[in-house]
Formats: C-alpha cells, sequence, structure tokens
C-alpha cells in the first residue's frame, strides 16, 4: 500500500457525522474560505476537492483533529489532497513565491527591511545564523531540492 | 453409536462450508451416523435429533451448528427428552468457523477438526444427575431510584419481602432532582411522591438507607449479601423530621457557596437588649472560652460564635428575652443533594420533600462529631433527643434473587473544552435544580456566578456523548430533556434567547417529534452544530460552533450554558460489575445477557437489571426494565426449590490425601472437610474447576469439563489438523469474545481452534502442554479482564501457571512465546481477533 493509499484508508471519512466541531473550533476558516466539515463531506461522496483553493487555508493546527469526536483525521487528509493537488499541477502561485525563496535563499521568508529594523533595535545581530547567511550550506539545501525534483514538482514542470 | 447432526444454518454454515464433505469424511468412520438439516433448531431439525437417538439406540450426539450460547438450550432440551441431556458435545461451526473465515475451503477443514475434537470428547462424557437446591424467597433490589423503587414495589406486591438497599440518606435517586419531565412537563416530585410513600411504607419492604454492597456470595436461589450501613447520628426512630435543628436565616445571594461557613448561632436584638451583662456572665460561668463577652457596663455583649457550643443559656436567661436563635448548627457547606448548589447544614435532610423525612449528621463538618468542640447545639434543642452516637451496622442478607438498579452519573467534563469550571457552565441536572421550586433559588433561574438571570441560555447537546475521546455512545435522553428544559425555561421567561446546539436531534418516542414541534413554536432556537469550545470573557461565555446547514462558523455570546453531558455507569454500578461481579459492555454499563430476548438478565443466574444501570434510557424504559425485572423474579423463585445440574466437582475417596489444597483454592467454601471423607458441597461449588488443578492425586475432578474431555477435544482436532493453534477459552468471556468476532464476520486464521473452558483458571500446566505433544502449533487462552473473572480470580492464578509453563516450553526447545494468555472481555470481538492474528504470526 503506497503511502498515499495508506493515509486515505486511515482518513476515517466515512465516519464523519458532520457535526461542525471541526469547523466550528478552526482559528483559519474565521477568516478565510476553509470549512474542514465540507470538505470531508465532499471527500466522502468522493467529489474531486484538489483544485479547491481554501485546500492551502488550513495551518494544520491540528484544533478540529484532536476535538473530531469520531476521529477523523482532517488535517492528515488535507495534507494527503494537498500533496495529490500539487501533482496535479494545483499548487497556487503565493506559496510557489515562498517555495522559490526557500530555494534561493534557504529561507521562505526572507529578511525583510522591516525586521531587520527590529533586530537592529533590540540588538540583535543584522541577520539571523542560519542557512540564508551560509552559502555552502544553502548549497545543501538546493542540492536535496535538485534531488528530489522538488522545485519542478511544485511548479508543475515535472512530468 | 454417536449420531453427528450437521446444521446448515441457512446458508449461514452451509454458505461458506462444503456440507457434502463433511457428511462424506464423517461417514467413513463406522460409528458415526451423520445427518443433516436446513435447520436443526426447527421442529423438523428436533424431530430428527429425536427420532434417530431412538431408532438407532444412540448413546452420544454431536451437534454441529452454532454456538451453544445461542442454540444450546434448545438442542439440551430436546436431548434431554430421550436421553441424560449431558450425553453431547456441540461443535461451534457458525460463529467461530464459517462466519470467521473467509476461504470456503479452509472453513471446511476447520469444521472438520471442530466436529472431530466434539466426538472425541463426546466419547468421554457421563451421564450427570440433578439436584434440588432450596430457594430462599427474599429478594434484594439495590439502588432505591426509580427502577429499583417500582421493582420492589412490584416484587413485594407478588409476596416476597424485599431489601431495597441504596448509599444515599434518602430514596428516589435522580429522579427526585428533576424539575419536570418530558414529555409531558409532569412535575417529577409530584410524581415520584406517591412511590416513594409506597416504598417506604410497603409492609413487604425494608429500605436500608445509607447502606452499601459489601458482598454478594452464593448461588442463584441462595445469595449472602454483606451490607454495611453508615451511621446517621441521629436517631431514625425518634426523629420527626420538624427540622428545628436545621433552621437557619441564610439567604444566599447567588446559587452557590463561595466556601464553606460558620453562622451566627444567636442575635442579640439591640432594641430589646438593656445591656445587663447576664449573658456573658452565664456564658462564661459555663464555658471556657466564653463566646458572649461585655465590654462595659451597659454595653450590648459581644458574640464570637467560634466559641459558641451552643448551650443556649443565653437564650433561656435573659430576663429582656433578647437573645434569639438563628442557627442550631452553625455549619453550612454546598448542598451534595443540589450538586453542589444552594447549601445544607451539618445536619440536615438532602432535600425537604425527602424519604425517609429523617435527618443526619455529617461526620466531617459536625462540629461535636469532628471534634472541633463539644457542641450542644442539636442534641439540646431536639425536643425528641434524636441525635446521638452510632456505629456503622453490618448485615449479611440471605435472598434468593438480587436486582441491580444502580443508575447513571453524569460524565465529568473537568478540563475539558466546555469550560466546566467557570461557574456559569452548567450540567443539565444543575439547571434542573435551578429551576426546580425545592431547589436553591426555590425555582428562579439564577445563574451560578452573581445570581442574575441569564437572557441568553446556550444548551450544547453531545457534551462528551458520540464522543470516541469521552462515551462513544448515545445519551439517548439528552435531546428531550435538553428540549424539556429549554421549553421550561422560555415558558417562565419569554423574554429569553434560548439556543440548542446539536448533532442530530433524536426525538423517537411517543409524544416526542410532536413536543418538539412545540420547542419550535415556542421560539427556541435549533443550530445544527457541534461545539467546539466555550471560552470565557468574565461572567459572560462565548460558545463555538458552526450553523453547519448555513456553512458558518459562528460564535454565540451566551450568560448561560447548559451542557446535556454523557450518561455513564454510576460509582454504584461500577462497584457491582467488580463485587458480584457481572458481565459489562463495551460502555461500561451491565450487559443483559442477550440485548433483545433476554434484557434485564445478567449473565449471572438470579441477578437481573433494571433502569440505567443497563444503559442510558428515559423513566418510562426504567419502569418497563422494573415490571420485566419483577415478572422474572416472580417466576424464578416460584418454586420452593430450584433444580441445579451437578456439573459441580467430585471427590474420589479412594485416592483423596486430605491435604486440603483443594478447599484452600475454592473461592466458594465448597469443600466439605468435617466428614470423614472430604466432599463437594454441589450447591456451592460454581464448577470452575479451579480445585482440579491443585489435586496432587487427581482426585477431584469436575464432572463436566473433565481433564480426559478436554485431551480428548485436543486429539480430535490436531488429529485433523495438526495446523493449529489450540485457544482454550473461558466459557464467560474468551469464548463469547470469539463469537462476537464471528457475528461480526470479523475474519481470522482458521489454525485458531477454540476449545471451551469453564474458566481459564481451569486449564492445568500438562493441559497447555498436552497439544504441543500432539502436533499443535501453539496454544493460546483466552480469559476475561483481571478483576472481573466470573469465579473471582481465576485468571490471576492462571497468569502464573502460564507463566510456569512457558519456561517448561522454553526448556524444551519449542519456544515459550508459542503459548500465551490473553485477556479479553465479552465484549471484545475485534480484540479477540487481534490476539489469534499476533498468536497465529508467532507461531
Amino acid at each position: 500500500m503506497n503511502p498515499v493509499e495508506k493515509a486515505a484508508r486511515d482518513s476515517n471519512v466515512e465516519k464523519c457525522v458532520q457535526c461542525g466541531k471541526c469547523t466550528a473550533g478552526c482559528p483559519s476558516g474565521r477568516q478565510s474560505r476553509l470549512r474542514t466539515r465540507t470538505l470531508v463531506q465532499m471527500a466522502y461522496q468522493g467529489e474531486d476537492v484538489t483544485g479547491l483553493p481554501e485546500l492551502w487555508d488550513c495551518t494544520t493546527c491540528y484544533n478540529c483533529a484532536e476535538r473530531c469526536p469520531k476521529g477523523v483525521n482532517t488535517v492528515d487528509t488535507i495534507i494527503l489532497l494537498r500533496n495529490l493537488a500539487v501533482k496535479k499541477g494545483n499548487f497556487p502561485k503565493i506559496h510557489l513565491n515562498a517555495v522559490e525563496n526557500l530555494y534561493n535563499t534557504g529561507n521562505g521568508f526572507p529578511l525583510s527591511p522591516e525586521v531587520a529594523q527590529i533586530r537592529a533595535i533590540i540588538g540583535l545581530d543584522k541577520e539571523p545564523h542560519d542557512v540564508s547567511t551560509a552559502p555552502e550550506e544553502l548549497e545543501k539545501v538546493k542540492r536535496i531540492m535538485d534531488i528530489t525534483g522538488f522545485l519542478e514538482l511544485v511548479r508543475g514542470d515535472r512530468k | 453409536m454417536i449420531g453427528v447432526f450437521l446444521c446448515d444454518c441457512g446458508t449461514n454454515i452451509a454458505g461458506n462450508t462444503d456440507m457434502e464433505y463433511l457428511k462424506e469424511e464423517l461417514s467413513k468412520e463406522d460409528d458415526l451416523i451423520v445427518h443433516e438439516s436446513i435447520f436443526l433448531c426447527s421442529q423438523l431439525g428436533q424431530d430428527l435429533i429425536k427420532e434417530t437417538i431412538e431408532k438407532e439406540k444412540l448413546d452420544r450426539v454431536v451437534i454441529c451448528s452454532c454456538s451453544p450460547k445461542h442454540h444450546g438450550d434448545i438442542f439440551k432440551e430436546c436431548i434431554g427428552e430421550k436421553m441424560n441431556p449431558y450425553l453431547w458435545e456441540m461443535a461451534n461451526i457458525r460463529e467461530q468457523c464459517s462466519w470467521a473465515t473467509e476461504n470456503k475451503n479452509e472453513a471446511t477443514q476447520k469444521a472438520l477438526a471442530l466436529i472431530k475434537g466434539a466426538i472425541e470428547a463426546s466419547r468421554t462424557l457421563q451421564e450427570i444427575g440433578q439436584a434440588k437446591v432450596p430457594v430462599i424467597k427474599d429478594v434484594m433490589v439495590i439502588g432505591g431510584g426509580i427502577a429499583g423503587m417500582h421493582a420492589a414495589i412490584e416484587i413485594a406486591d407478588k409476596g416476597f419481602h424485599v431489601y431495597l438497599v441504596e448509599q444515599n440518606p434518602n430514596i428516589g435517586g435522580n429522579m427526585c432532582k428533576l424539575d419536570r419531565t418530558f414529555p409531558t412537563d409532569d412535575c417529577s416530585m409530584c410524581t415520584i411522591s406517591p412511590i416513594l410513600n409506597e416504598t417506604a411504607m410497603h409492609k413487604n419492604i425494608d429500605v436500608l438507607t445509607m447502606t452499601d454492597v459489601e458482598d454478594v456470595s452464593g448461588h442463584p436461589g441462595e445469595y449472602t449479601v454483606t451490607t454495611r450501613s453508615r451511621p446517621r447520628y441521629v436517631d431514625f426512630t425518634a426523629c420527626t423530621g420538624c427540622g428545628d435543628c436545621a433552621q437557619t436565616d441564610l439567604v444566599m445571594e447567588t446559587p452557590t457557596l463561595s466556601e464553606p461557613l460558620w453562622l451566627d448561632r444567636i442575635k442579640i436584638h439591640e432594641d430589646l437588649c438593656n445591656g445587663c451583662g447576664a449573658c456573658a456572665k452565664l456564658c462564661a460561668k459555663q464555658n471556657d472560652p466564653p463566646a458572649l463577652t461585655q465590654k462595659e457596663k451597659g454595653a450590648i455583649s459581644d458574640y464570637d460564635t467560634r466559641k459558641c457550643v451552643g448551650c443556649w443559656v443565653c437564650v433561656e436567661k435573659c430576663p429582656k428575652k433578647a437573645v434569639e436563635i438563628i442557627n442550631v448548627c452553625p455549619i453550612v457547606v454546598p448542598s451534595e443533594f443540589n450538586l453542589g448548589l444552594g447549601f445544607r447544614k451539618a445536619i440536615y435532610v438532602p432535600d425537604s420533600q425527602a424519604v425517609p423525612l429523617k435527618y443526619l449528621r455529617d461526620p466531617e463538618t459536625c462540629l461535636q462529631l469532628n471534634g472541633t468542640m463539644e457542641c450542644q447545639g442539636c442534641t439540646t434543642i431536639c425536643k425528641a433527643k434524636a441525635p446521638c452516637q452510632e456505629a456503622e451496622e453490618v448485615r449479611q442478607l440471605r435472598v434468593g434473587a438480587i436486582v441491580v438498579a444502580t443508575g447513571y452519573e453524569q460524565y465529568d467534563l473537568s478540563g475539558t473544552e466546555y469550560n466546566l469550571e467557570h461557574p456559569n457552565v452548567i450540567t443539565g441536572l444543575e439547571l434542573e435544580r435551578l429551576i426546580s421550586p425545592s431547589g436553591p433559588t426555590l425555582g428562579e433561574l439564577k445563574r451560578p456566578s452573581d445570581g442574575k438571570i441569564p437572557q441568553r441560555v446556550v444548551f450544547v447537546q453531545c457534551a462528551g456523548s458520540r464522543d470516541r475521546r469521552y462515551a462513544e455512545y448515545c445519551s439517548k435522553i439528552c435531546c428531550m430533556y435538553a428540549t424539556k428544559n429549554a421549553r421550561l425555561v422560555k415558558a417562565d421567561h419569554p423574554e429569553i434567547d434560548v439556543t440548542i446546539c446539536y448533532i442530530d436531534l433524536r426525538a423517537a418516542g411517543r409524544g416526542y417529534e410532536e413536543y418538539y414541534d412545540q420547542a419550535r413554536e415556542m421560539g427556541i432556537k435549533y443550530i445544527r452544530g457541534n461545539v467546539s469550545e466555550i471560552l470565557a470573557d468574565g461572567d459572560e461565555l462565548l460558545v463555538r460552533t458552526e450553523n453547519t446547514l448555513l456553512n458558518e462558523p459562528l460564535l454565540l455570546e451566551a450568560d448561560l450554558v447548559v451542557l446535556s453531558t454523557a450518561l455513564v455507569p454510576s460509582r454504584g454500578t461500577k462497584h457491582l460489575i467488580e463485587t458480584i461481579p457481572l458481565v459489562p459492555g463495551k460502555d461500561g454499563f451491565i450487559a443483559p445477557v442477550h440485548v433483545k430476548i433476554a434484557p434485564v438478565d445478567t449473565a449471572t443466574t438470579g441477578i437481573f437489571i433494571a433502569g440505567t444501570a443497563e444503559a442510558p434510557k428515559p423513566i418510562q424504559e426504567c419502569i418497563t426494565d422494573a415490571g420485566a425485572v419483577a415478572s422474572r423474579i416472580a417466576t424464578f423463585l416460584k418454586d420452593d426449590q430450584l433444580t441445579v445440574d451437578l456439573v459441580t466437582s467430585h471427590i474420589n475417596p479412594d485416592i483423596c490425601i486430605k491435604c486440603g489444597e483443594c478447599n484452600e483454592i475454592c473461592n466458594y467454601d465448597a469443600i466439605d472437610t468435617e466428614g470423614e471423607n472430604y466432599e463437594v458441597v454441589d450447591v456451592a461449588c460454581h464448577a470452575c474447576g479451579m480445585c482440579t488443578t491443585v489435586c496432587p492425586t487427581n482426585a477431584i475432578e469436575l464432572r463436566y469439563y473433565s481433564d480426559i474431555q478436554l485431551e480428548k477435544a485436543v486429539d480430535g482436532i490436531l488429529e485433523k489438523d495438526k495446523d493449529s493453534v489450540i485457544a482454550y477459552c473461558c466459557s464467560q468471556c474468551g469464548y463469547n469474545a470469539a463469537d462476537l468476532a464471528g457475528t461480526a464476520k470479523m475474519r481470522y486464521s482458521p489454525e485458531v481452534k477454540i476449545v471451551r473452558v469453564p474458566c481459564s483458571g481451569r486449564v492445568t500446566i500438562p493441559q497447555m502442554l498436552y497439544p504441543f505433544t500432539r502436533g499443535a502449533k501453539g496454544v493460546m487462552i483466552g480469559a476475561c479482564l483481571e478483576g472481573q473473572c466470573h469465579y473471582i480470580d481465576g485468571n490471576i492464578k492462571e497468569k502464573d501457571k502460564v507463566a510456569l509453563a512457558k519456561q517448561v516450553l522454553d526448556l524444551m526447545g519449542i519456544g515459550g512465546e508459542k503459548l500465551e494468555l490473553f485477556n479479553i472481555s465479552s465484549a471484545e470481538g475485534a480484540k479477540f481477533v487481534e490476539s489469534a492474528e499476533r498468536m497465529v504470526s508467532r507461531c
């Protein structure tokens, strides 16, 4: 059984009674279109949800999965669906920027001038010590991403 | 000749078993006569068995069909018409074979092995006689709630004497706490009050309050129950229930006490006092230190209640009658009856309408009983001189049958997303007290934090129910009682916004849907959405839910939140499950022996269940249960004697060396060591067989489940199929779990073949090792959960034996891992399958 099949089997979506506890406690759903309960219902009915943009609004905080009375693995299932979405070329552009930043600088959210200023005020080094400031380490990260074909995957270039 | 009868059970067996092949194989043996029937349990099938016994002069019968737990009694009765009803064996080829095996060919081979085992075992059987056991016509009902009371009355009305045992100071249980009841909105107390009084006054009922059951021993028809009654420290007969001792001037602003109080016992009326100081002088004369002191002549005396012992000399001697008693007992604590709301004194009755209306003193808080001071408050004020010193009373009561009606309690949701810690988050039962006219607010809906009338009330359904983390089952009554409480709140205060958050509204019952319709008409708002969390903003509450029908997350503001908490077995119910013991279901409630056709019988003969000790249910179903129980008991106790089959142990006096080992291990005092020879007391023997495992000379033996019977069963199985793991399963749990797995069509390896034993503790070390000498791949033992052995501790004793046998297997080079004991309750089909698969994988 491949990981996708296993995750689908363990998702427990068939146990969902549509109580709404997931959506009720969803911090992201209060600000976004994400309706976890509806996603689970669509998945249960066999609808293809991999094209839905709200799939990417989940912060994976696990509030819903922890409180789900029926043990539906909402978050793991959303992560699985994202994987499937990416394979179909449905990776939102906004996230692509973050991924490309990660590749180019070693940081998904590179240091902004505002943050640099705050660092200076509170007496921190201008730049944090991480991959972004260590070119030889950055090369290793790039190499991992090259080997796995990560960029092609998320860009939808992989055939 | 042995008659072998194969049942198709329609397609239940024949659909997954090659019956022709079985017939062909079995017919190869000379002394077998093989018949097949489409339904052996039918009249036609039974006639076939009886005719064949007669015609072929059979001396043994083997029935190959369903589980003996299912139709065993039918076949026993049928065969018993023609021969001794113990000269037959049953091969369970349905639950433990055709239903549990994926592949038809494998199922057929397994069936053949099981049948062969039964045939070989049947050859060893002996005729078993019967004995008459006297029946005690008294009955014990444990639990004085609505189910217990109604059962007690029904049984007592049939002429049996009943002991009604209740742990609380008053009878009536949870129903006494309810304001009104659905679907009629009757006042609960008005409904139950005549039943309370009838129970207390009935000439055939002895009510034992404040009493716990400590032990149950004996056997059906002759049980001995040990009870322990806690003292009231108030003479039961003398107390008139007048309430002089508990009078108070305390008026609470909010429904809850923030802490226990020590009130003033007396009040000096300034307008009457002339400052003579007589009170202080008398007080100082009688008490050291005095509670009353006068600073200067002419001043009103100062009073320190913490020094006052309640001698009342000041009240009696004040020339101006200026000193008034306002609290005979100064101690105030939260009321248990009101679930922590309201208050009671250290001397109290749980409720003003309590039956029996007899006061009691709480030894924890009573100043006299806990040794704080030589308090005389109630003892001097009581005209009947009822407050007294008392000791616990232990009784041994002999009864023929027992009814367990120990009820439910609410799931404790402390520490969860429901924020039960907040004073304004309450349970449904607490709301009942808040709106009950006899409750702490005299029926005025005031929220606990500040006593304000809430303007927004939210009911939260399924709080703990239908939830894998708390109680997986539906608590059945919550939809209706929340609807009822919402209606009562709305009827009293139409201006209050009442909202019910629900998952599914379950209104199945006479008049229920109509009741729900009316609730909607009254303006109660139903939101279809489970509650994710309850947040606090000071005294106010925020309820996170979703309107699932609008796909909209909601944050509801509320002044009061009422949780419809899950119903769980009460502590009393759990205590009896362990003490008697009884078989619990997966939900923890007491399991009936058959959920449909024997709903009030337990697995232990002579012990019955009624009410919510069995499952959450509304009052009307408790009453139905109670009536059914009374009928079952009348049937059970109708004769002066019960007939019991002597499937017990017996001792061969020729080889008994009177070492006493059997007496030592017997949990039922069933070995008579007084006479010339040691003898088994048949009526006391539970036929667990533990004695047979310790006898050094094999002098003691079970009449049924004998050593040779088990050995031959193993031989028969292994003769047909060496690829076998022999599973000795106790007939109380392991065997039932396997049946349950089969009924649910859970598949497991056909290598696992079950040999039934009465108790896991009956399996000896030689019996564990024997299958290996005959080529078996492994041996497993299916025992009850620890603490739930039907014979008290057979599974615990078996654990030690298994450990020893594993060492032997290691020494023999076979490997100790090929033998294992599994603790499986009868409700755990999946655990049986898991254990079986684990065993097969390592053998």
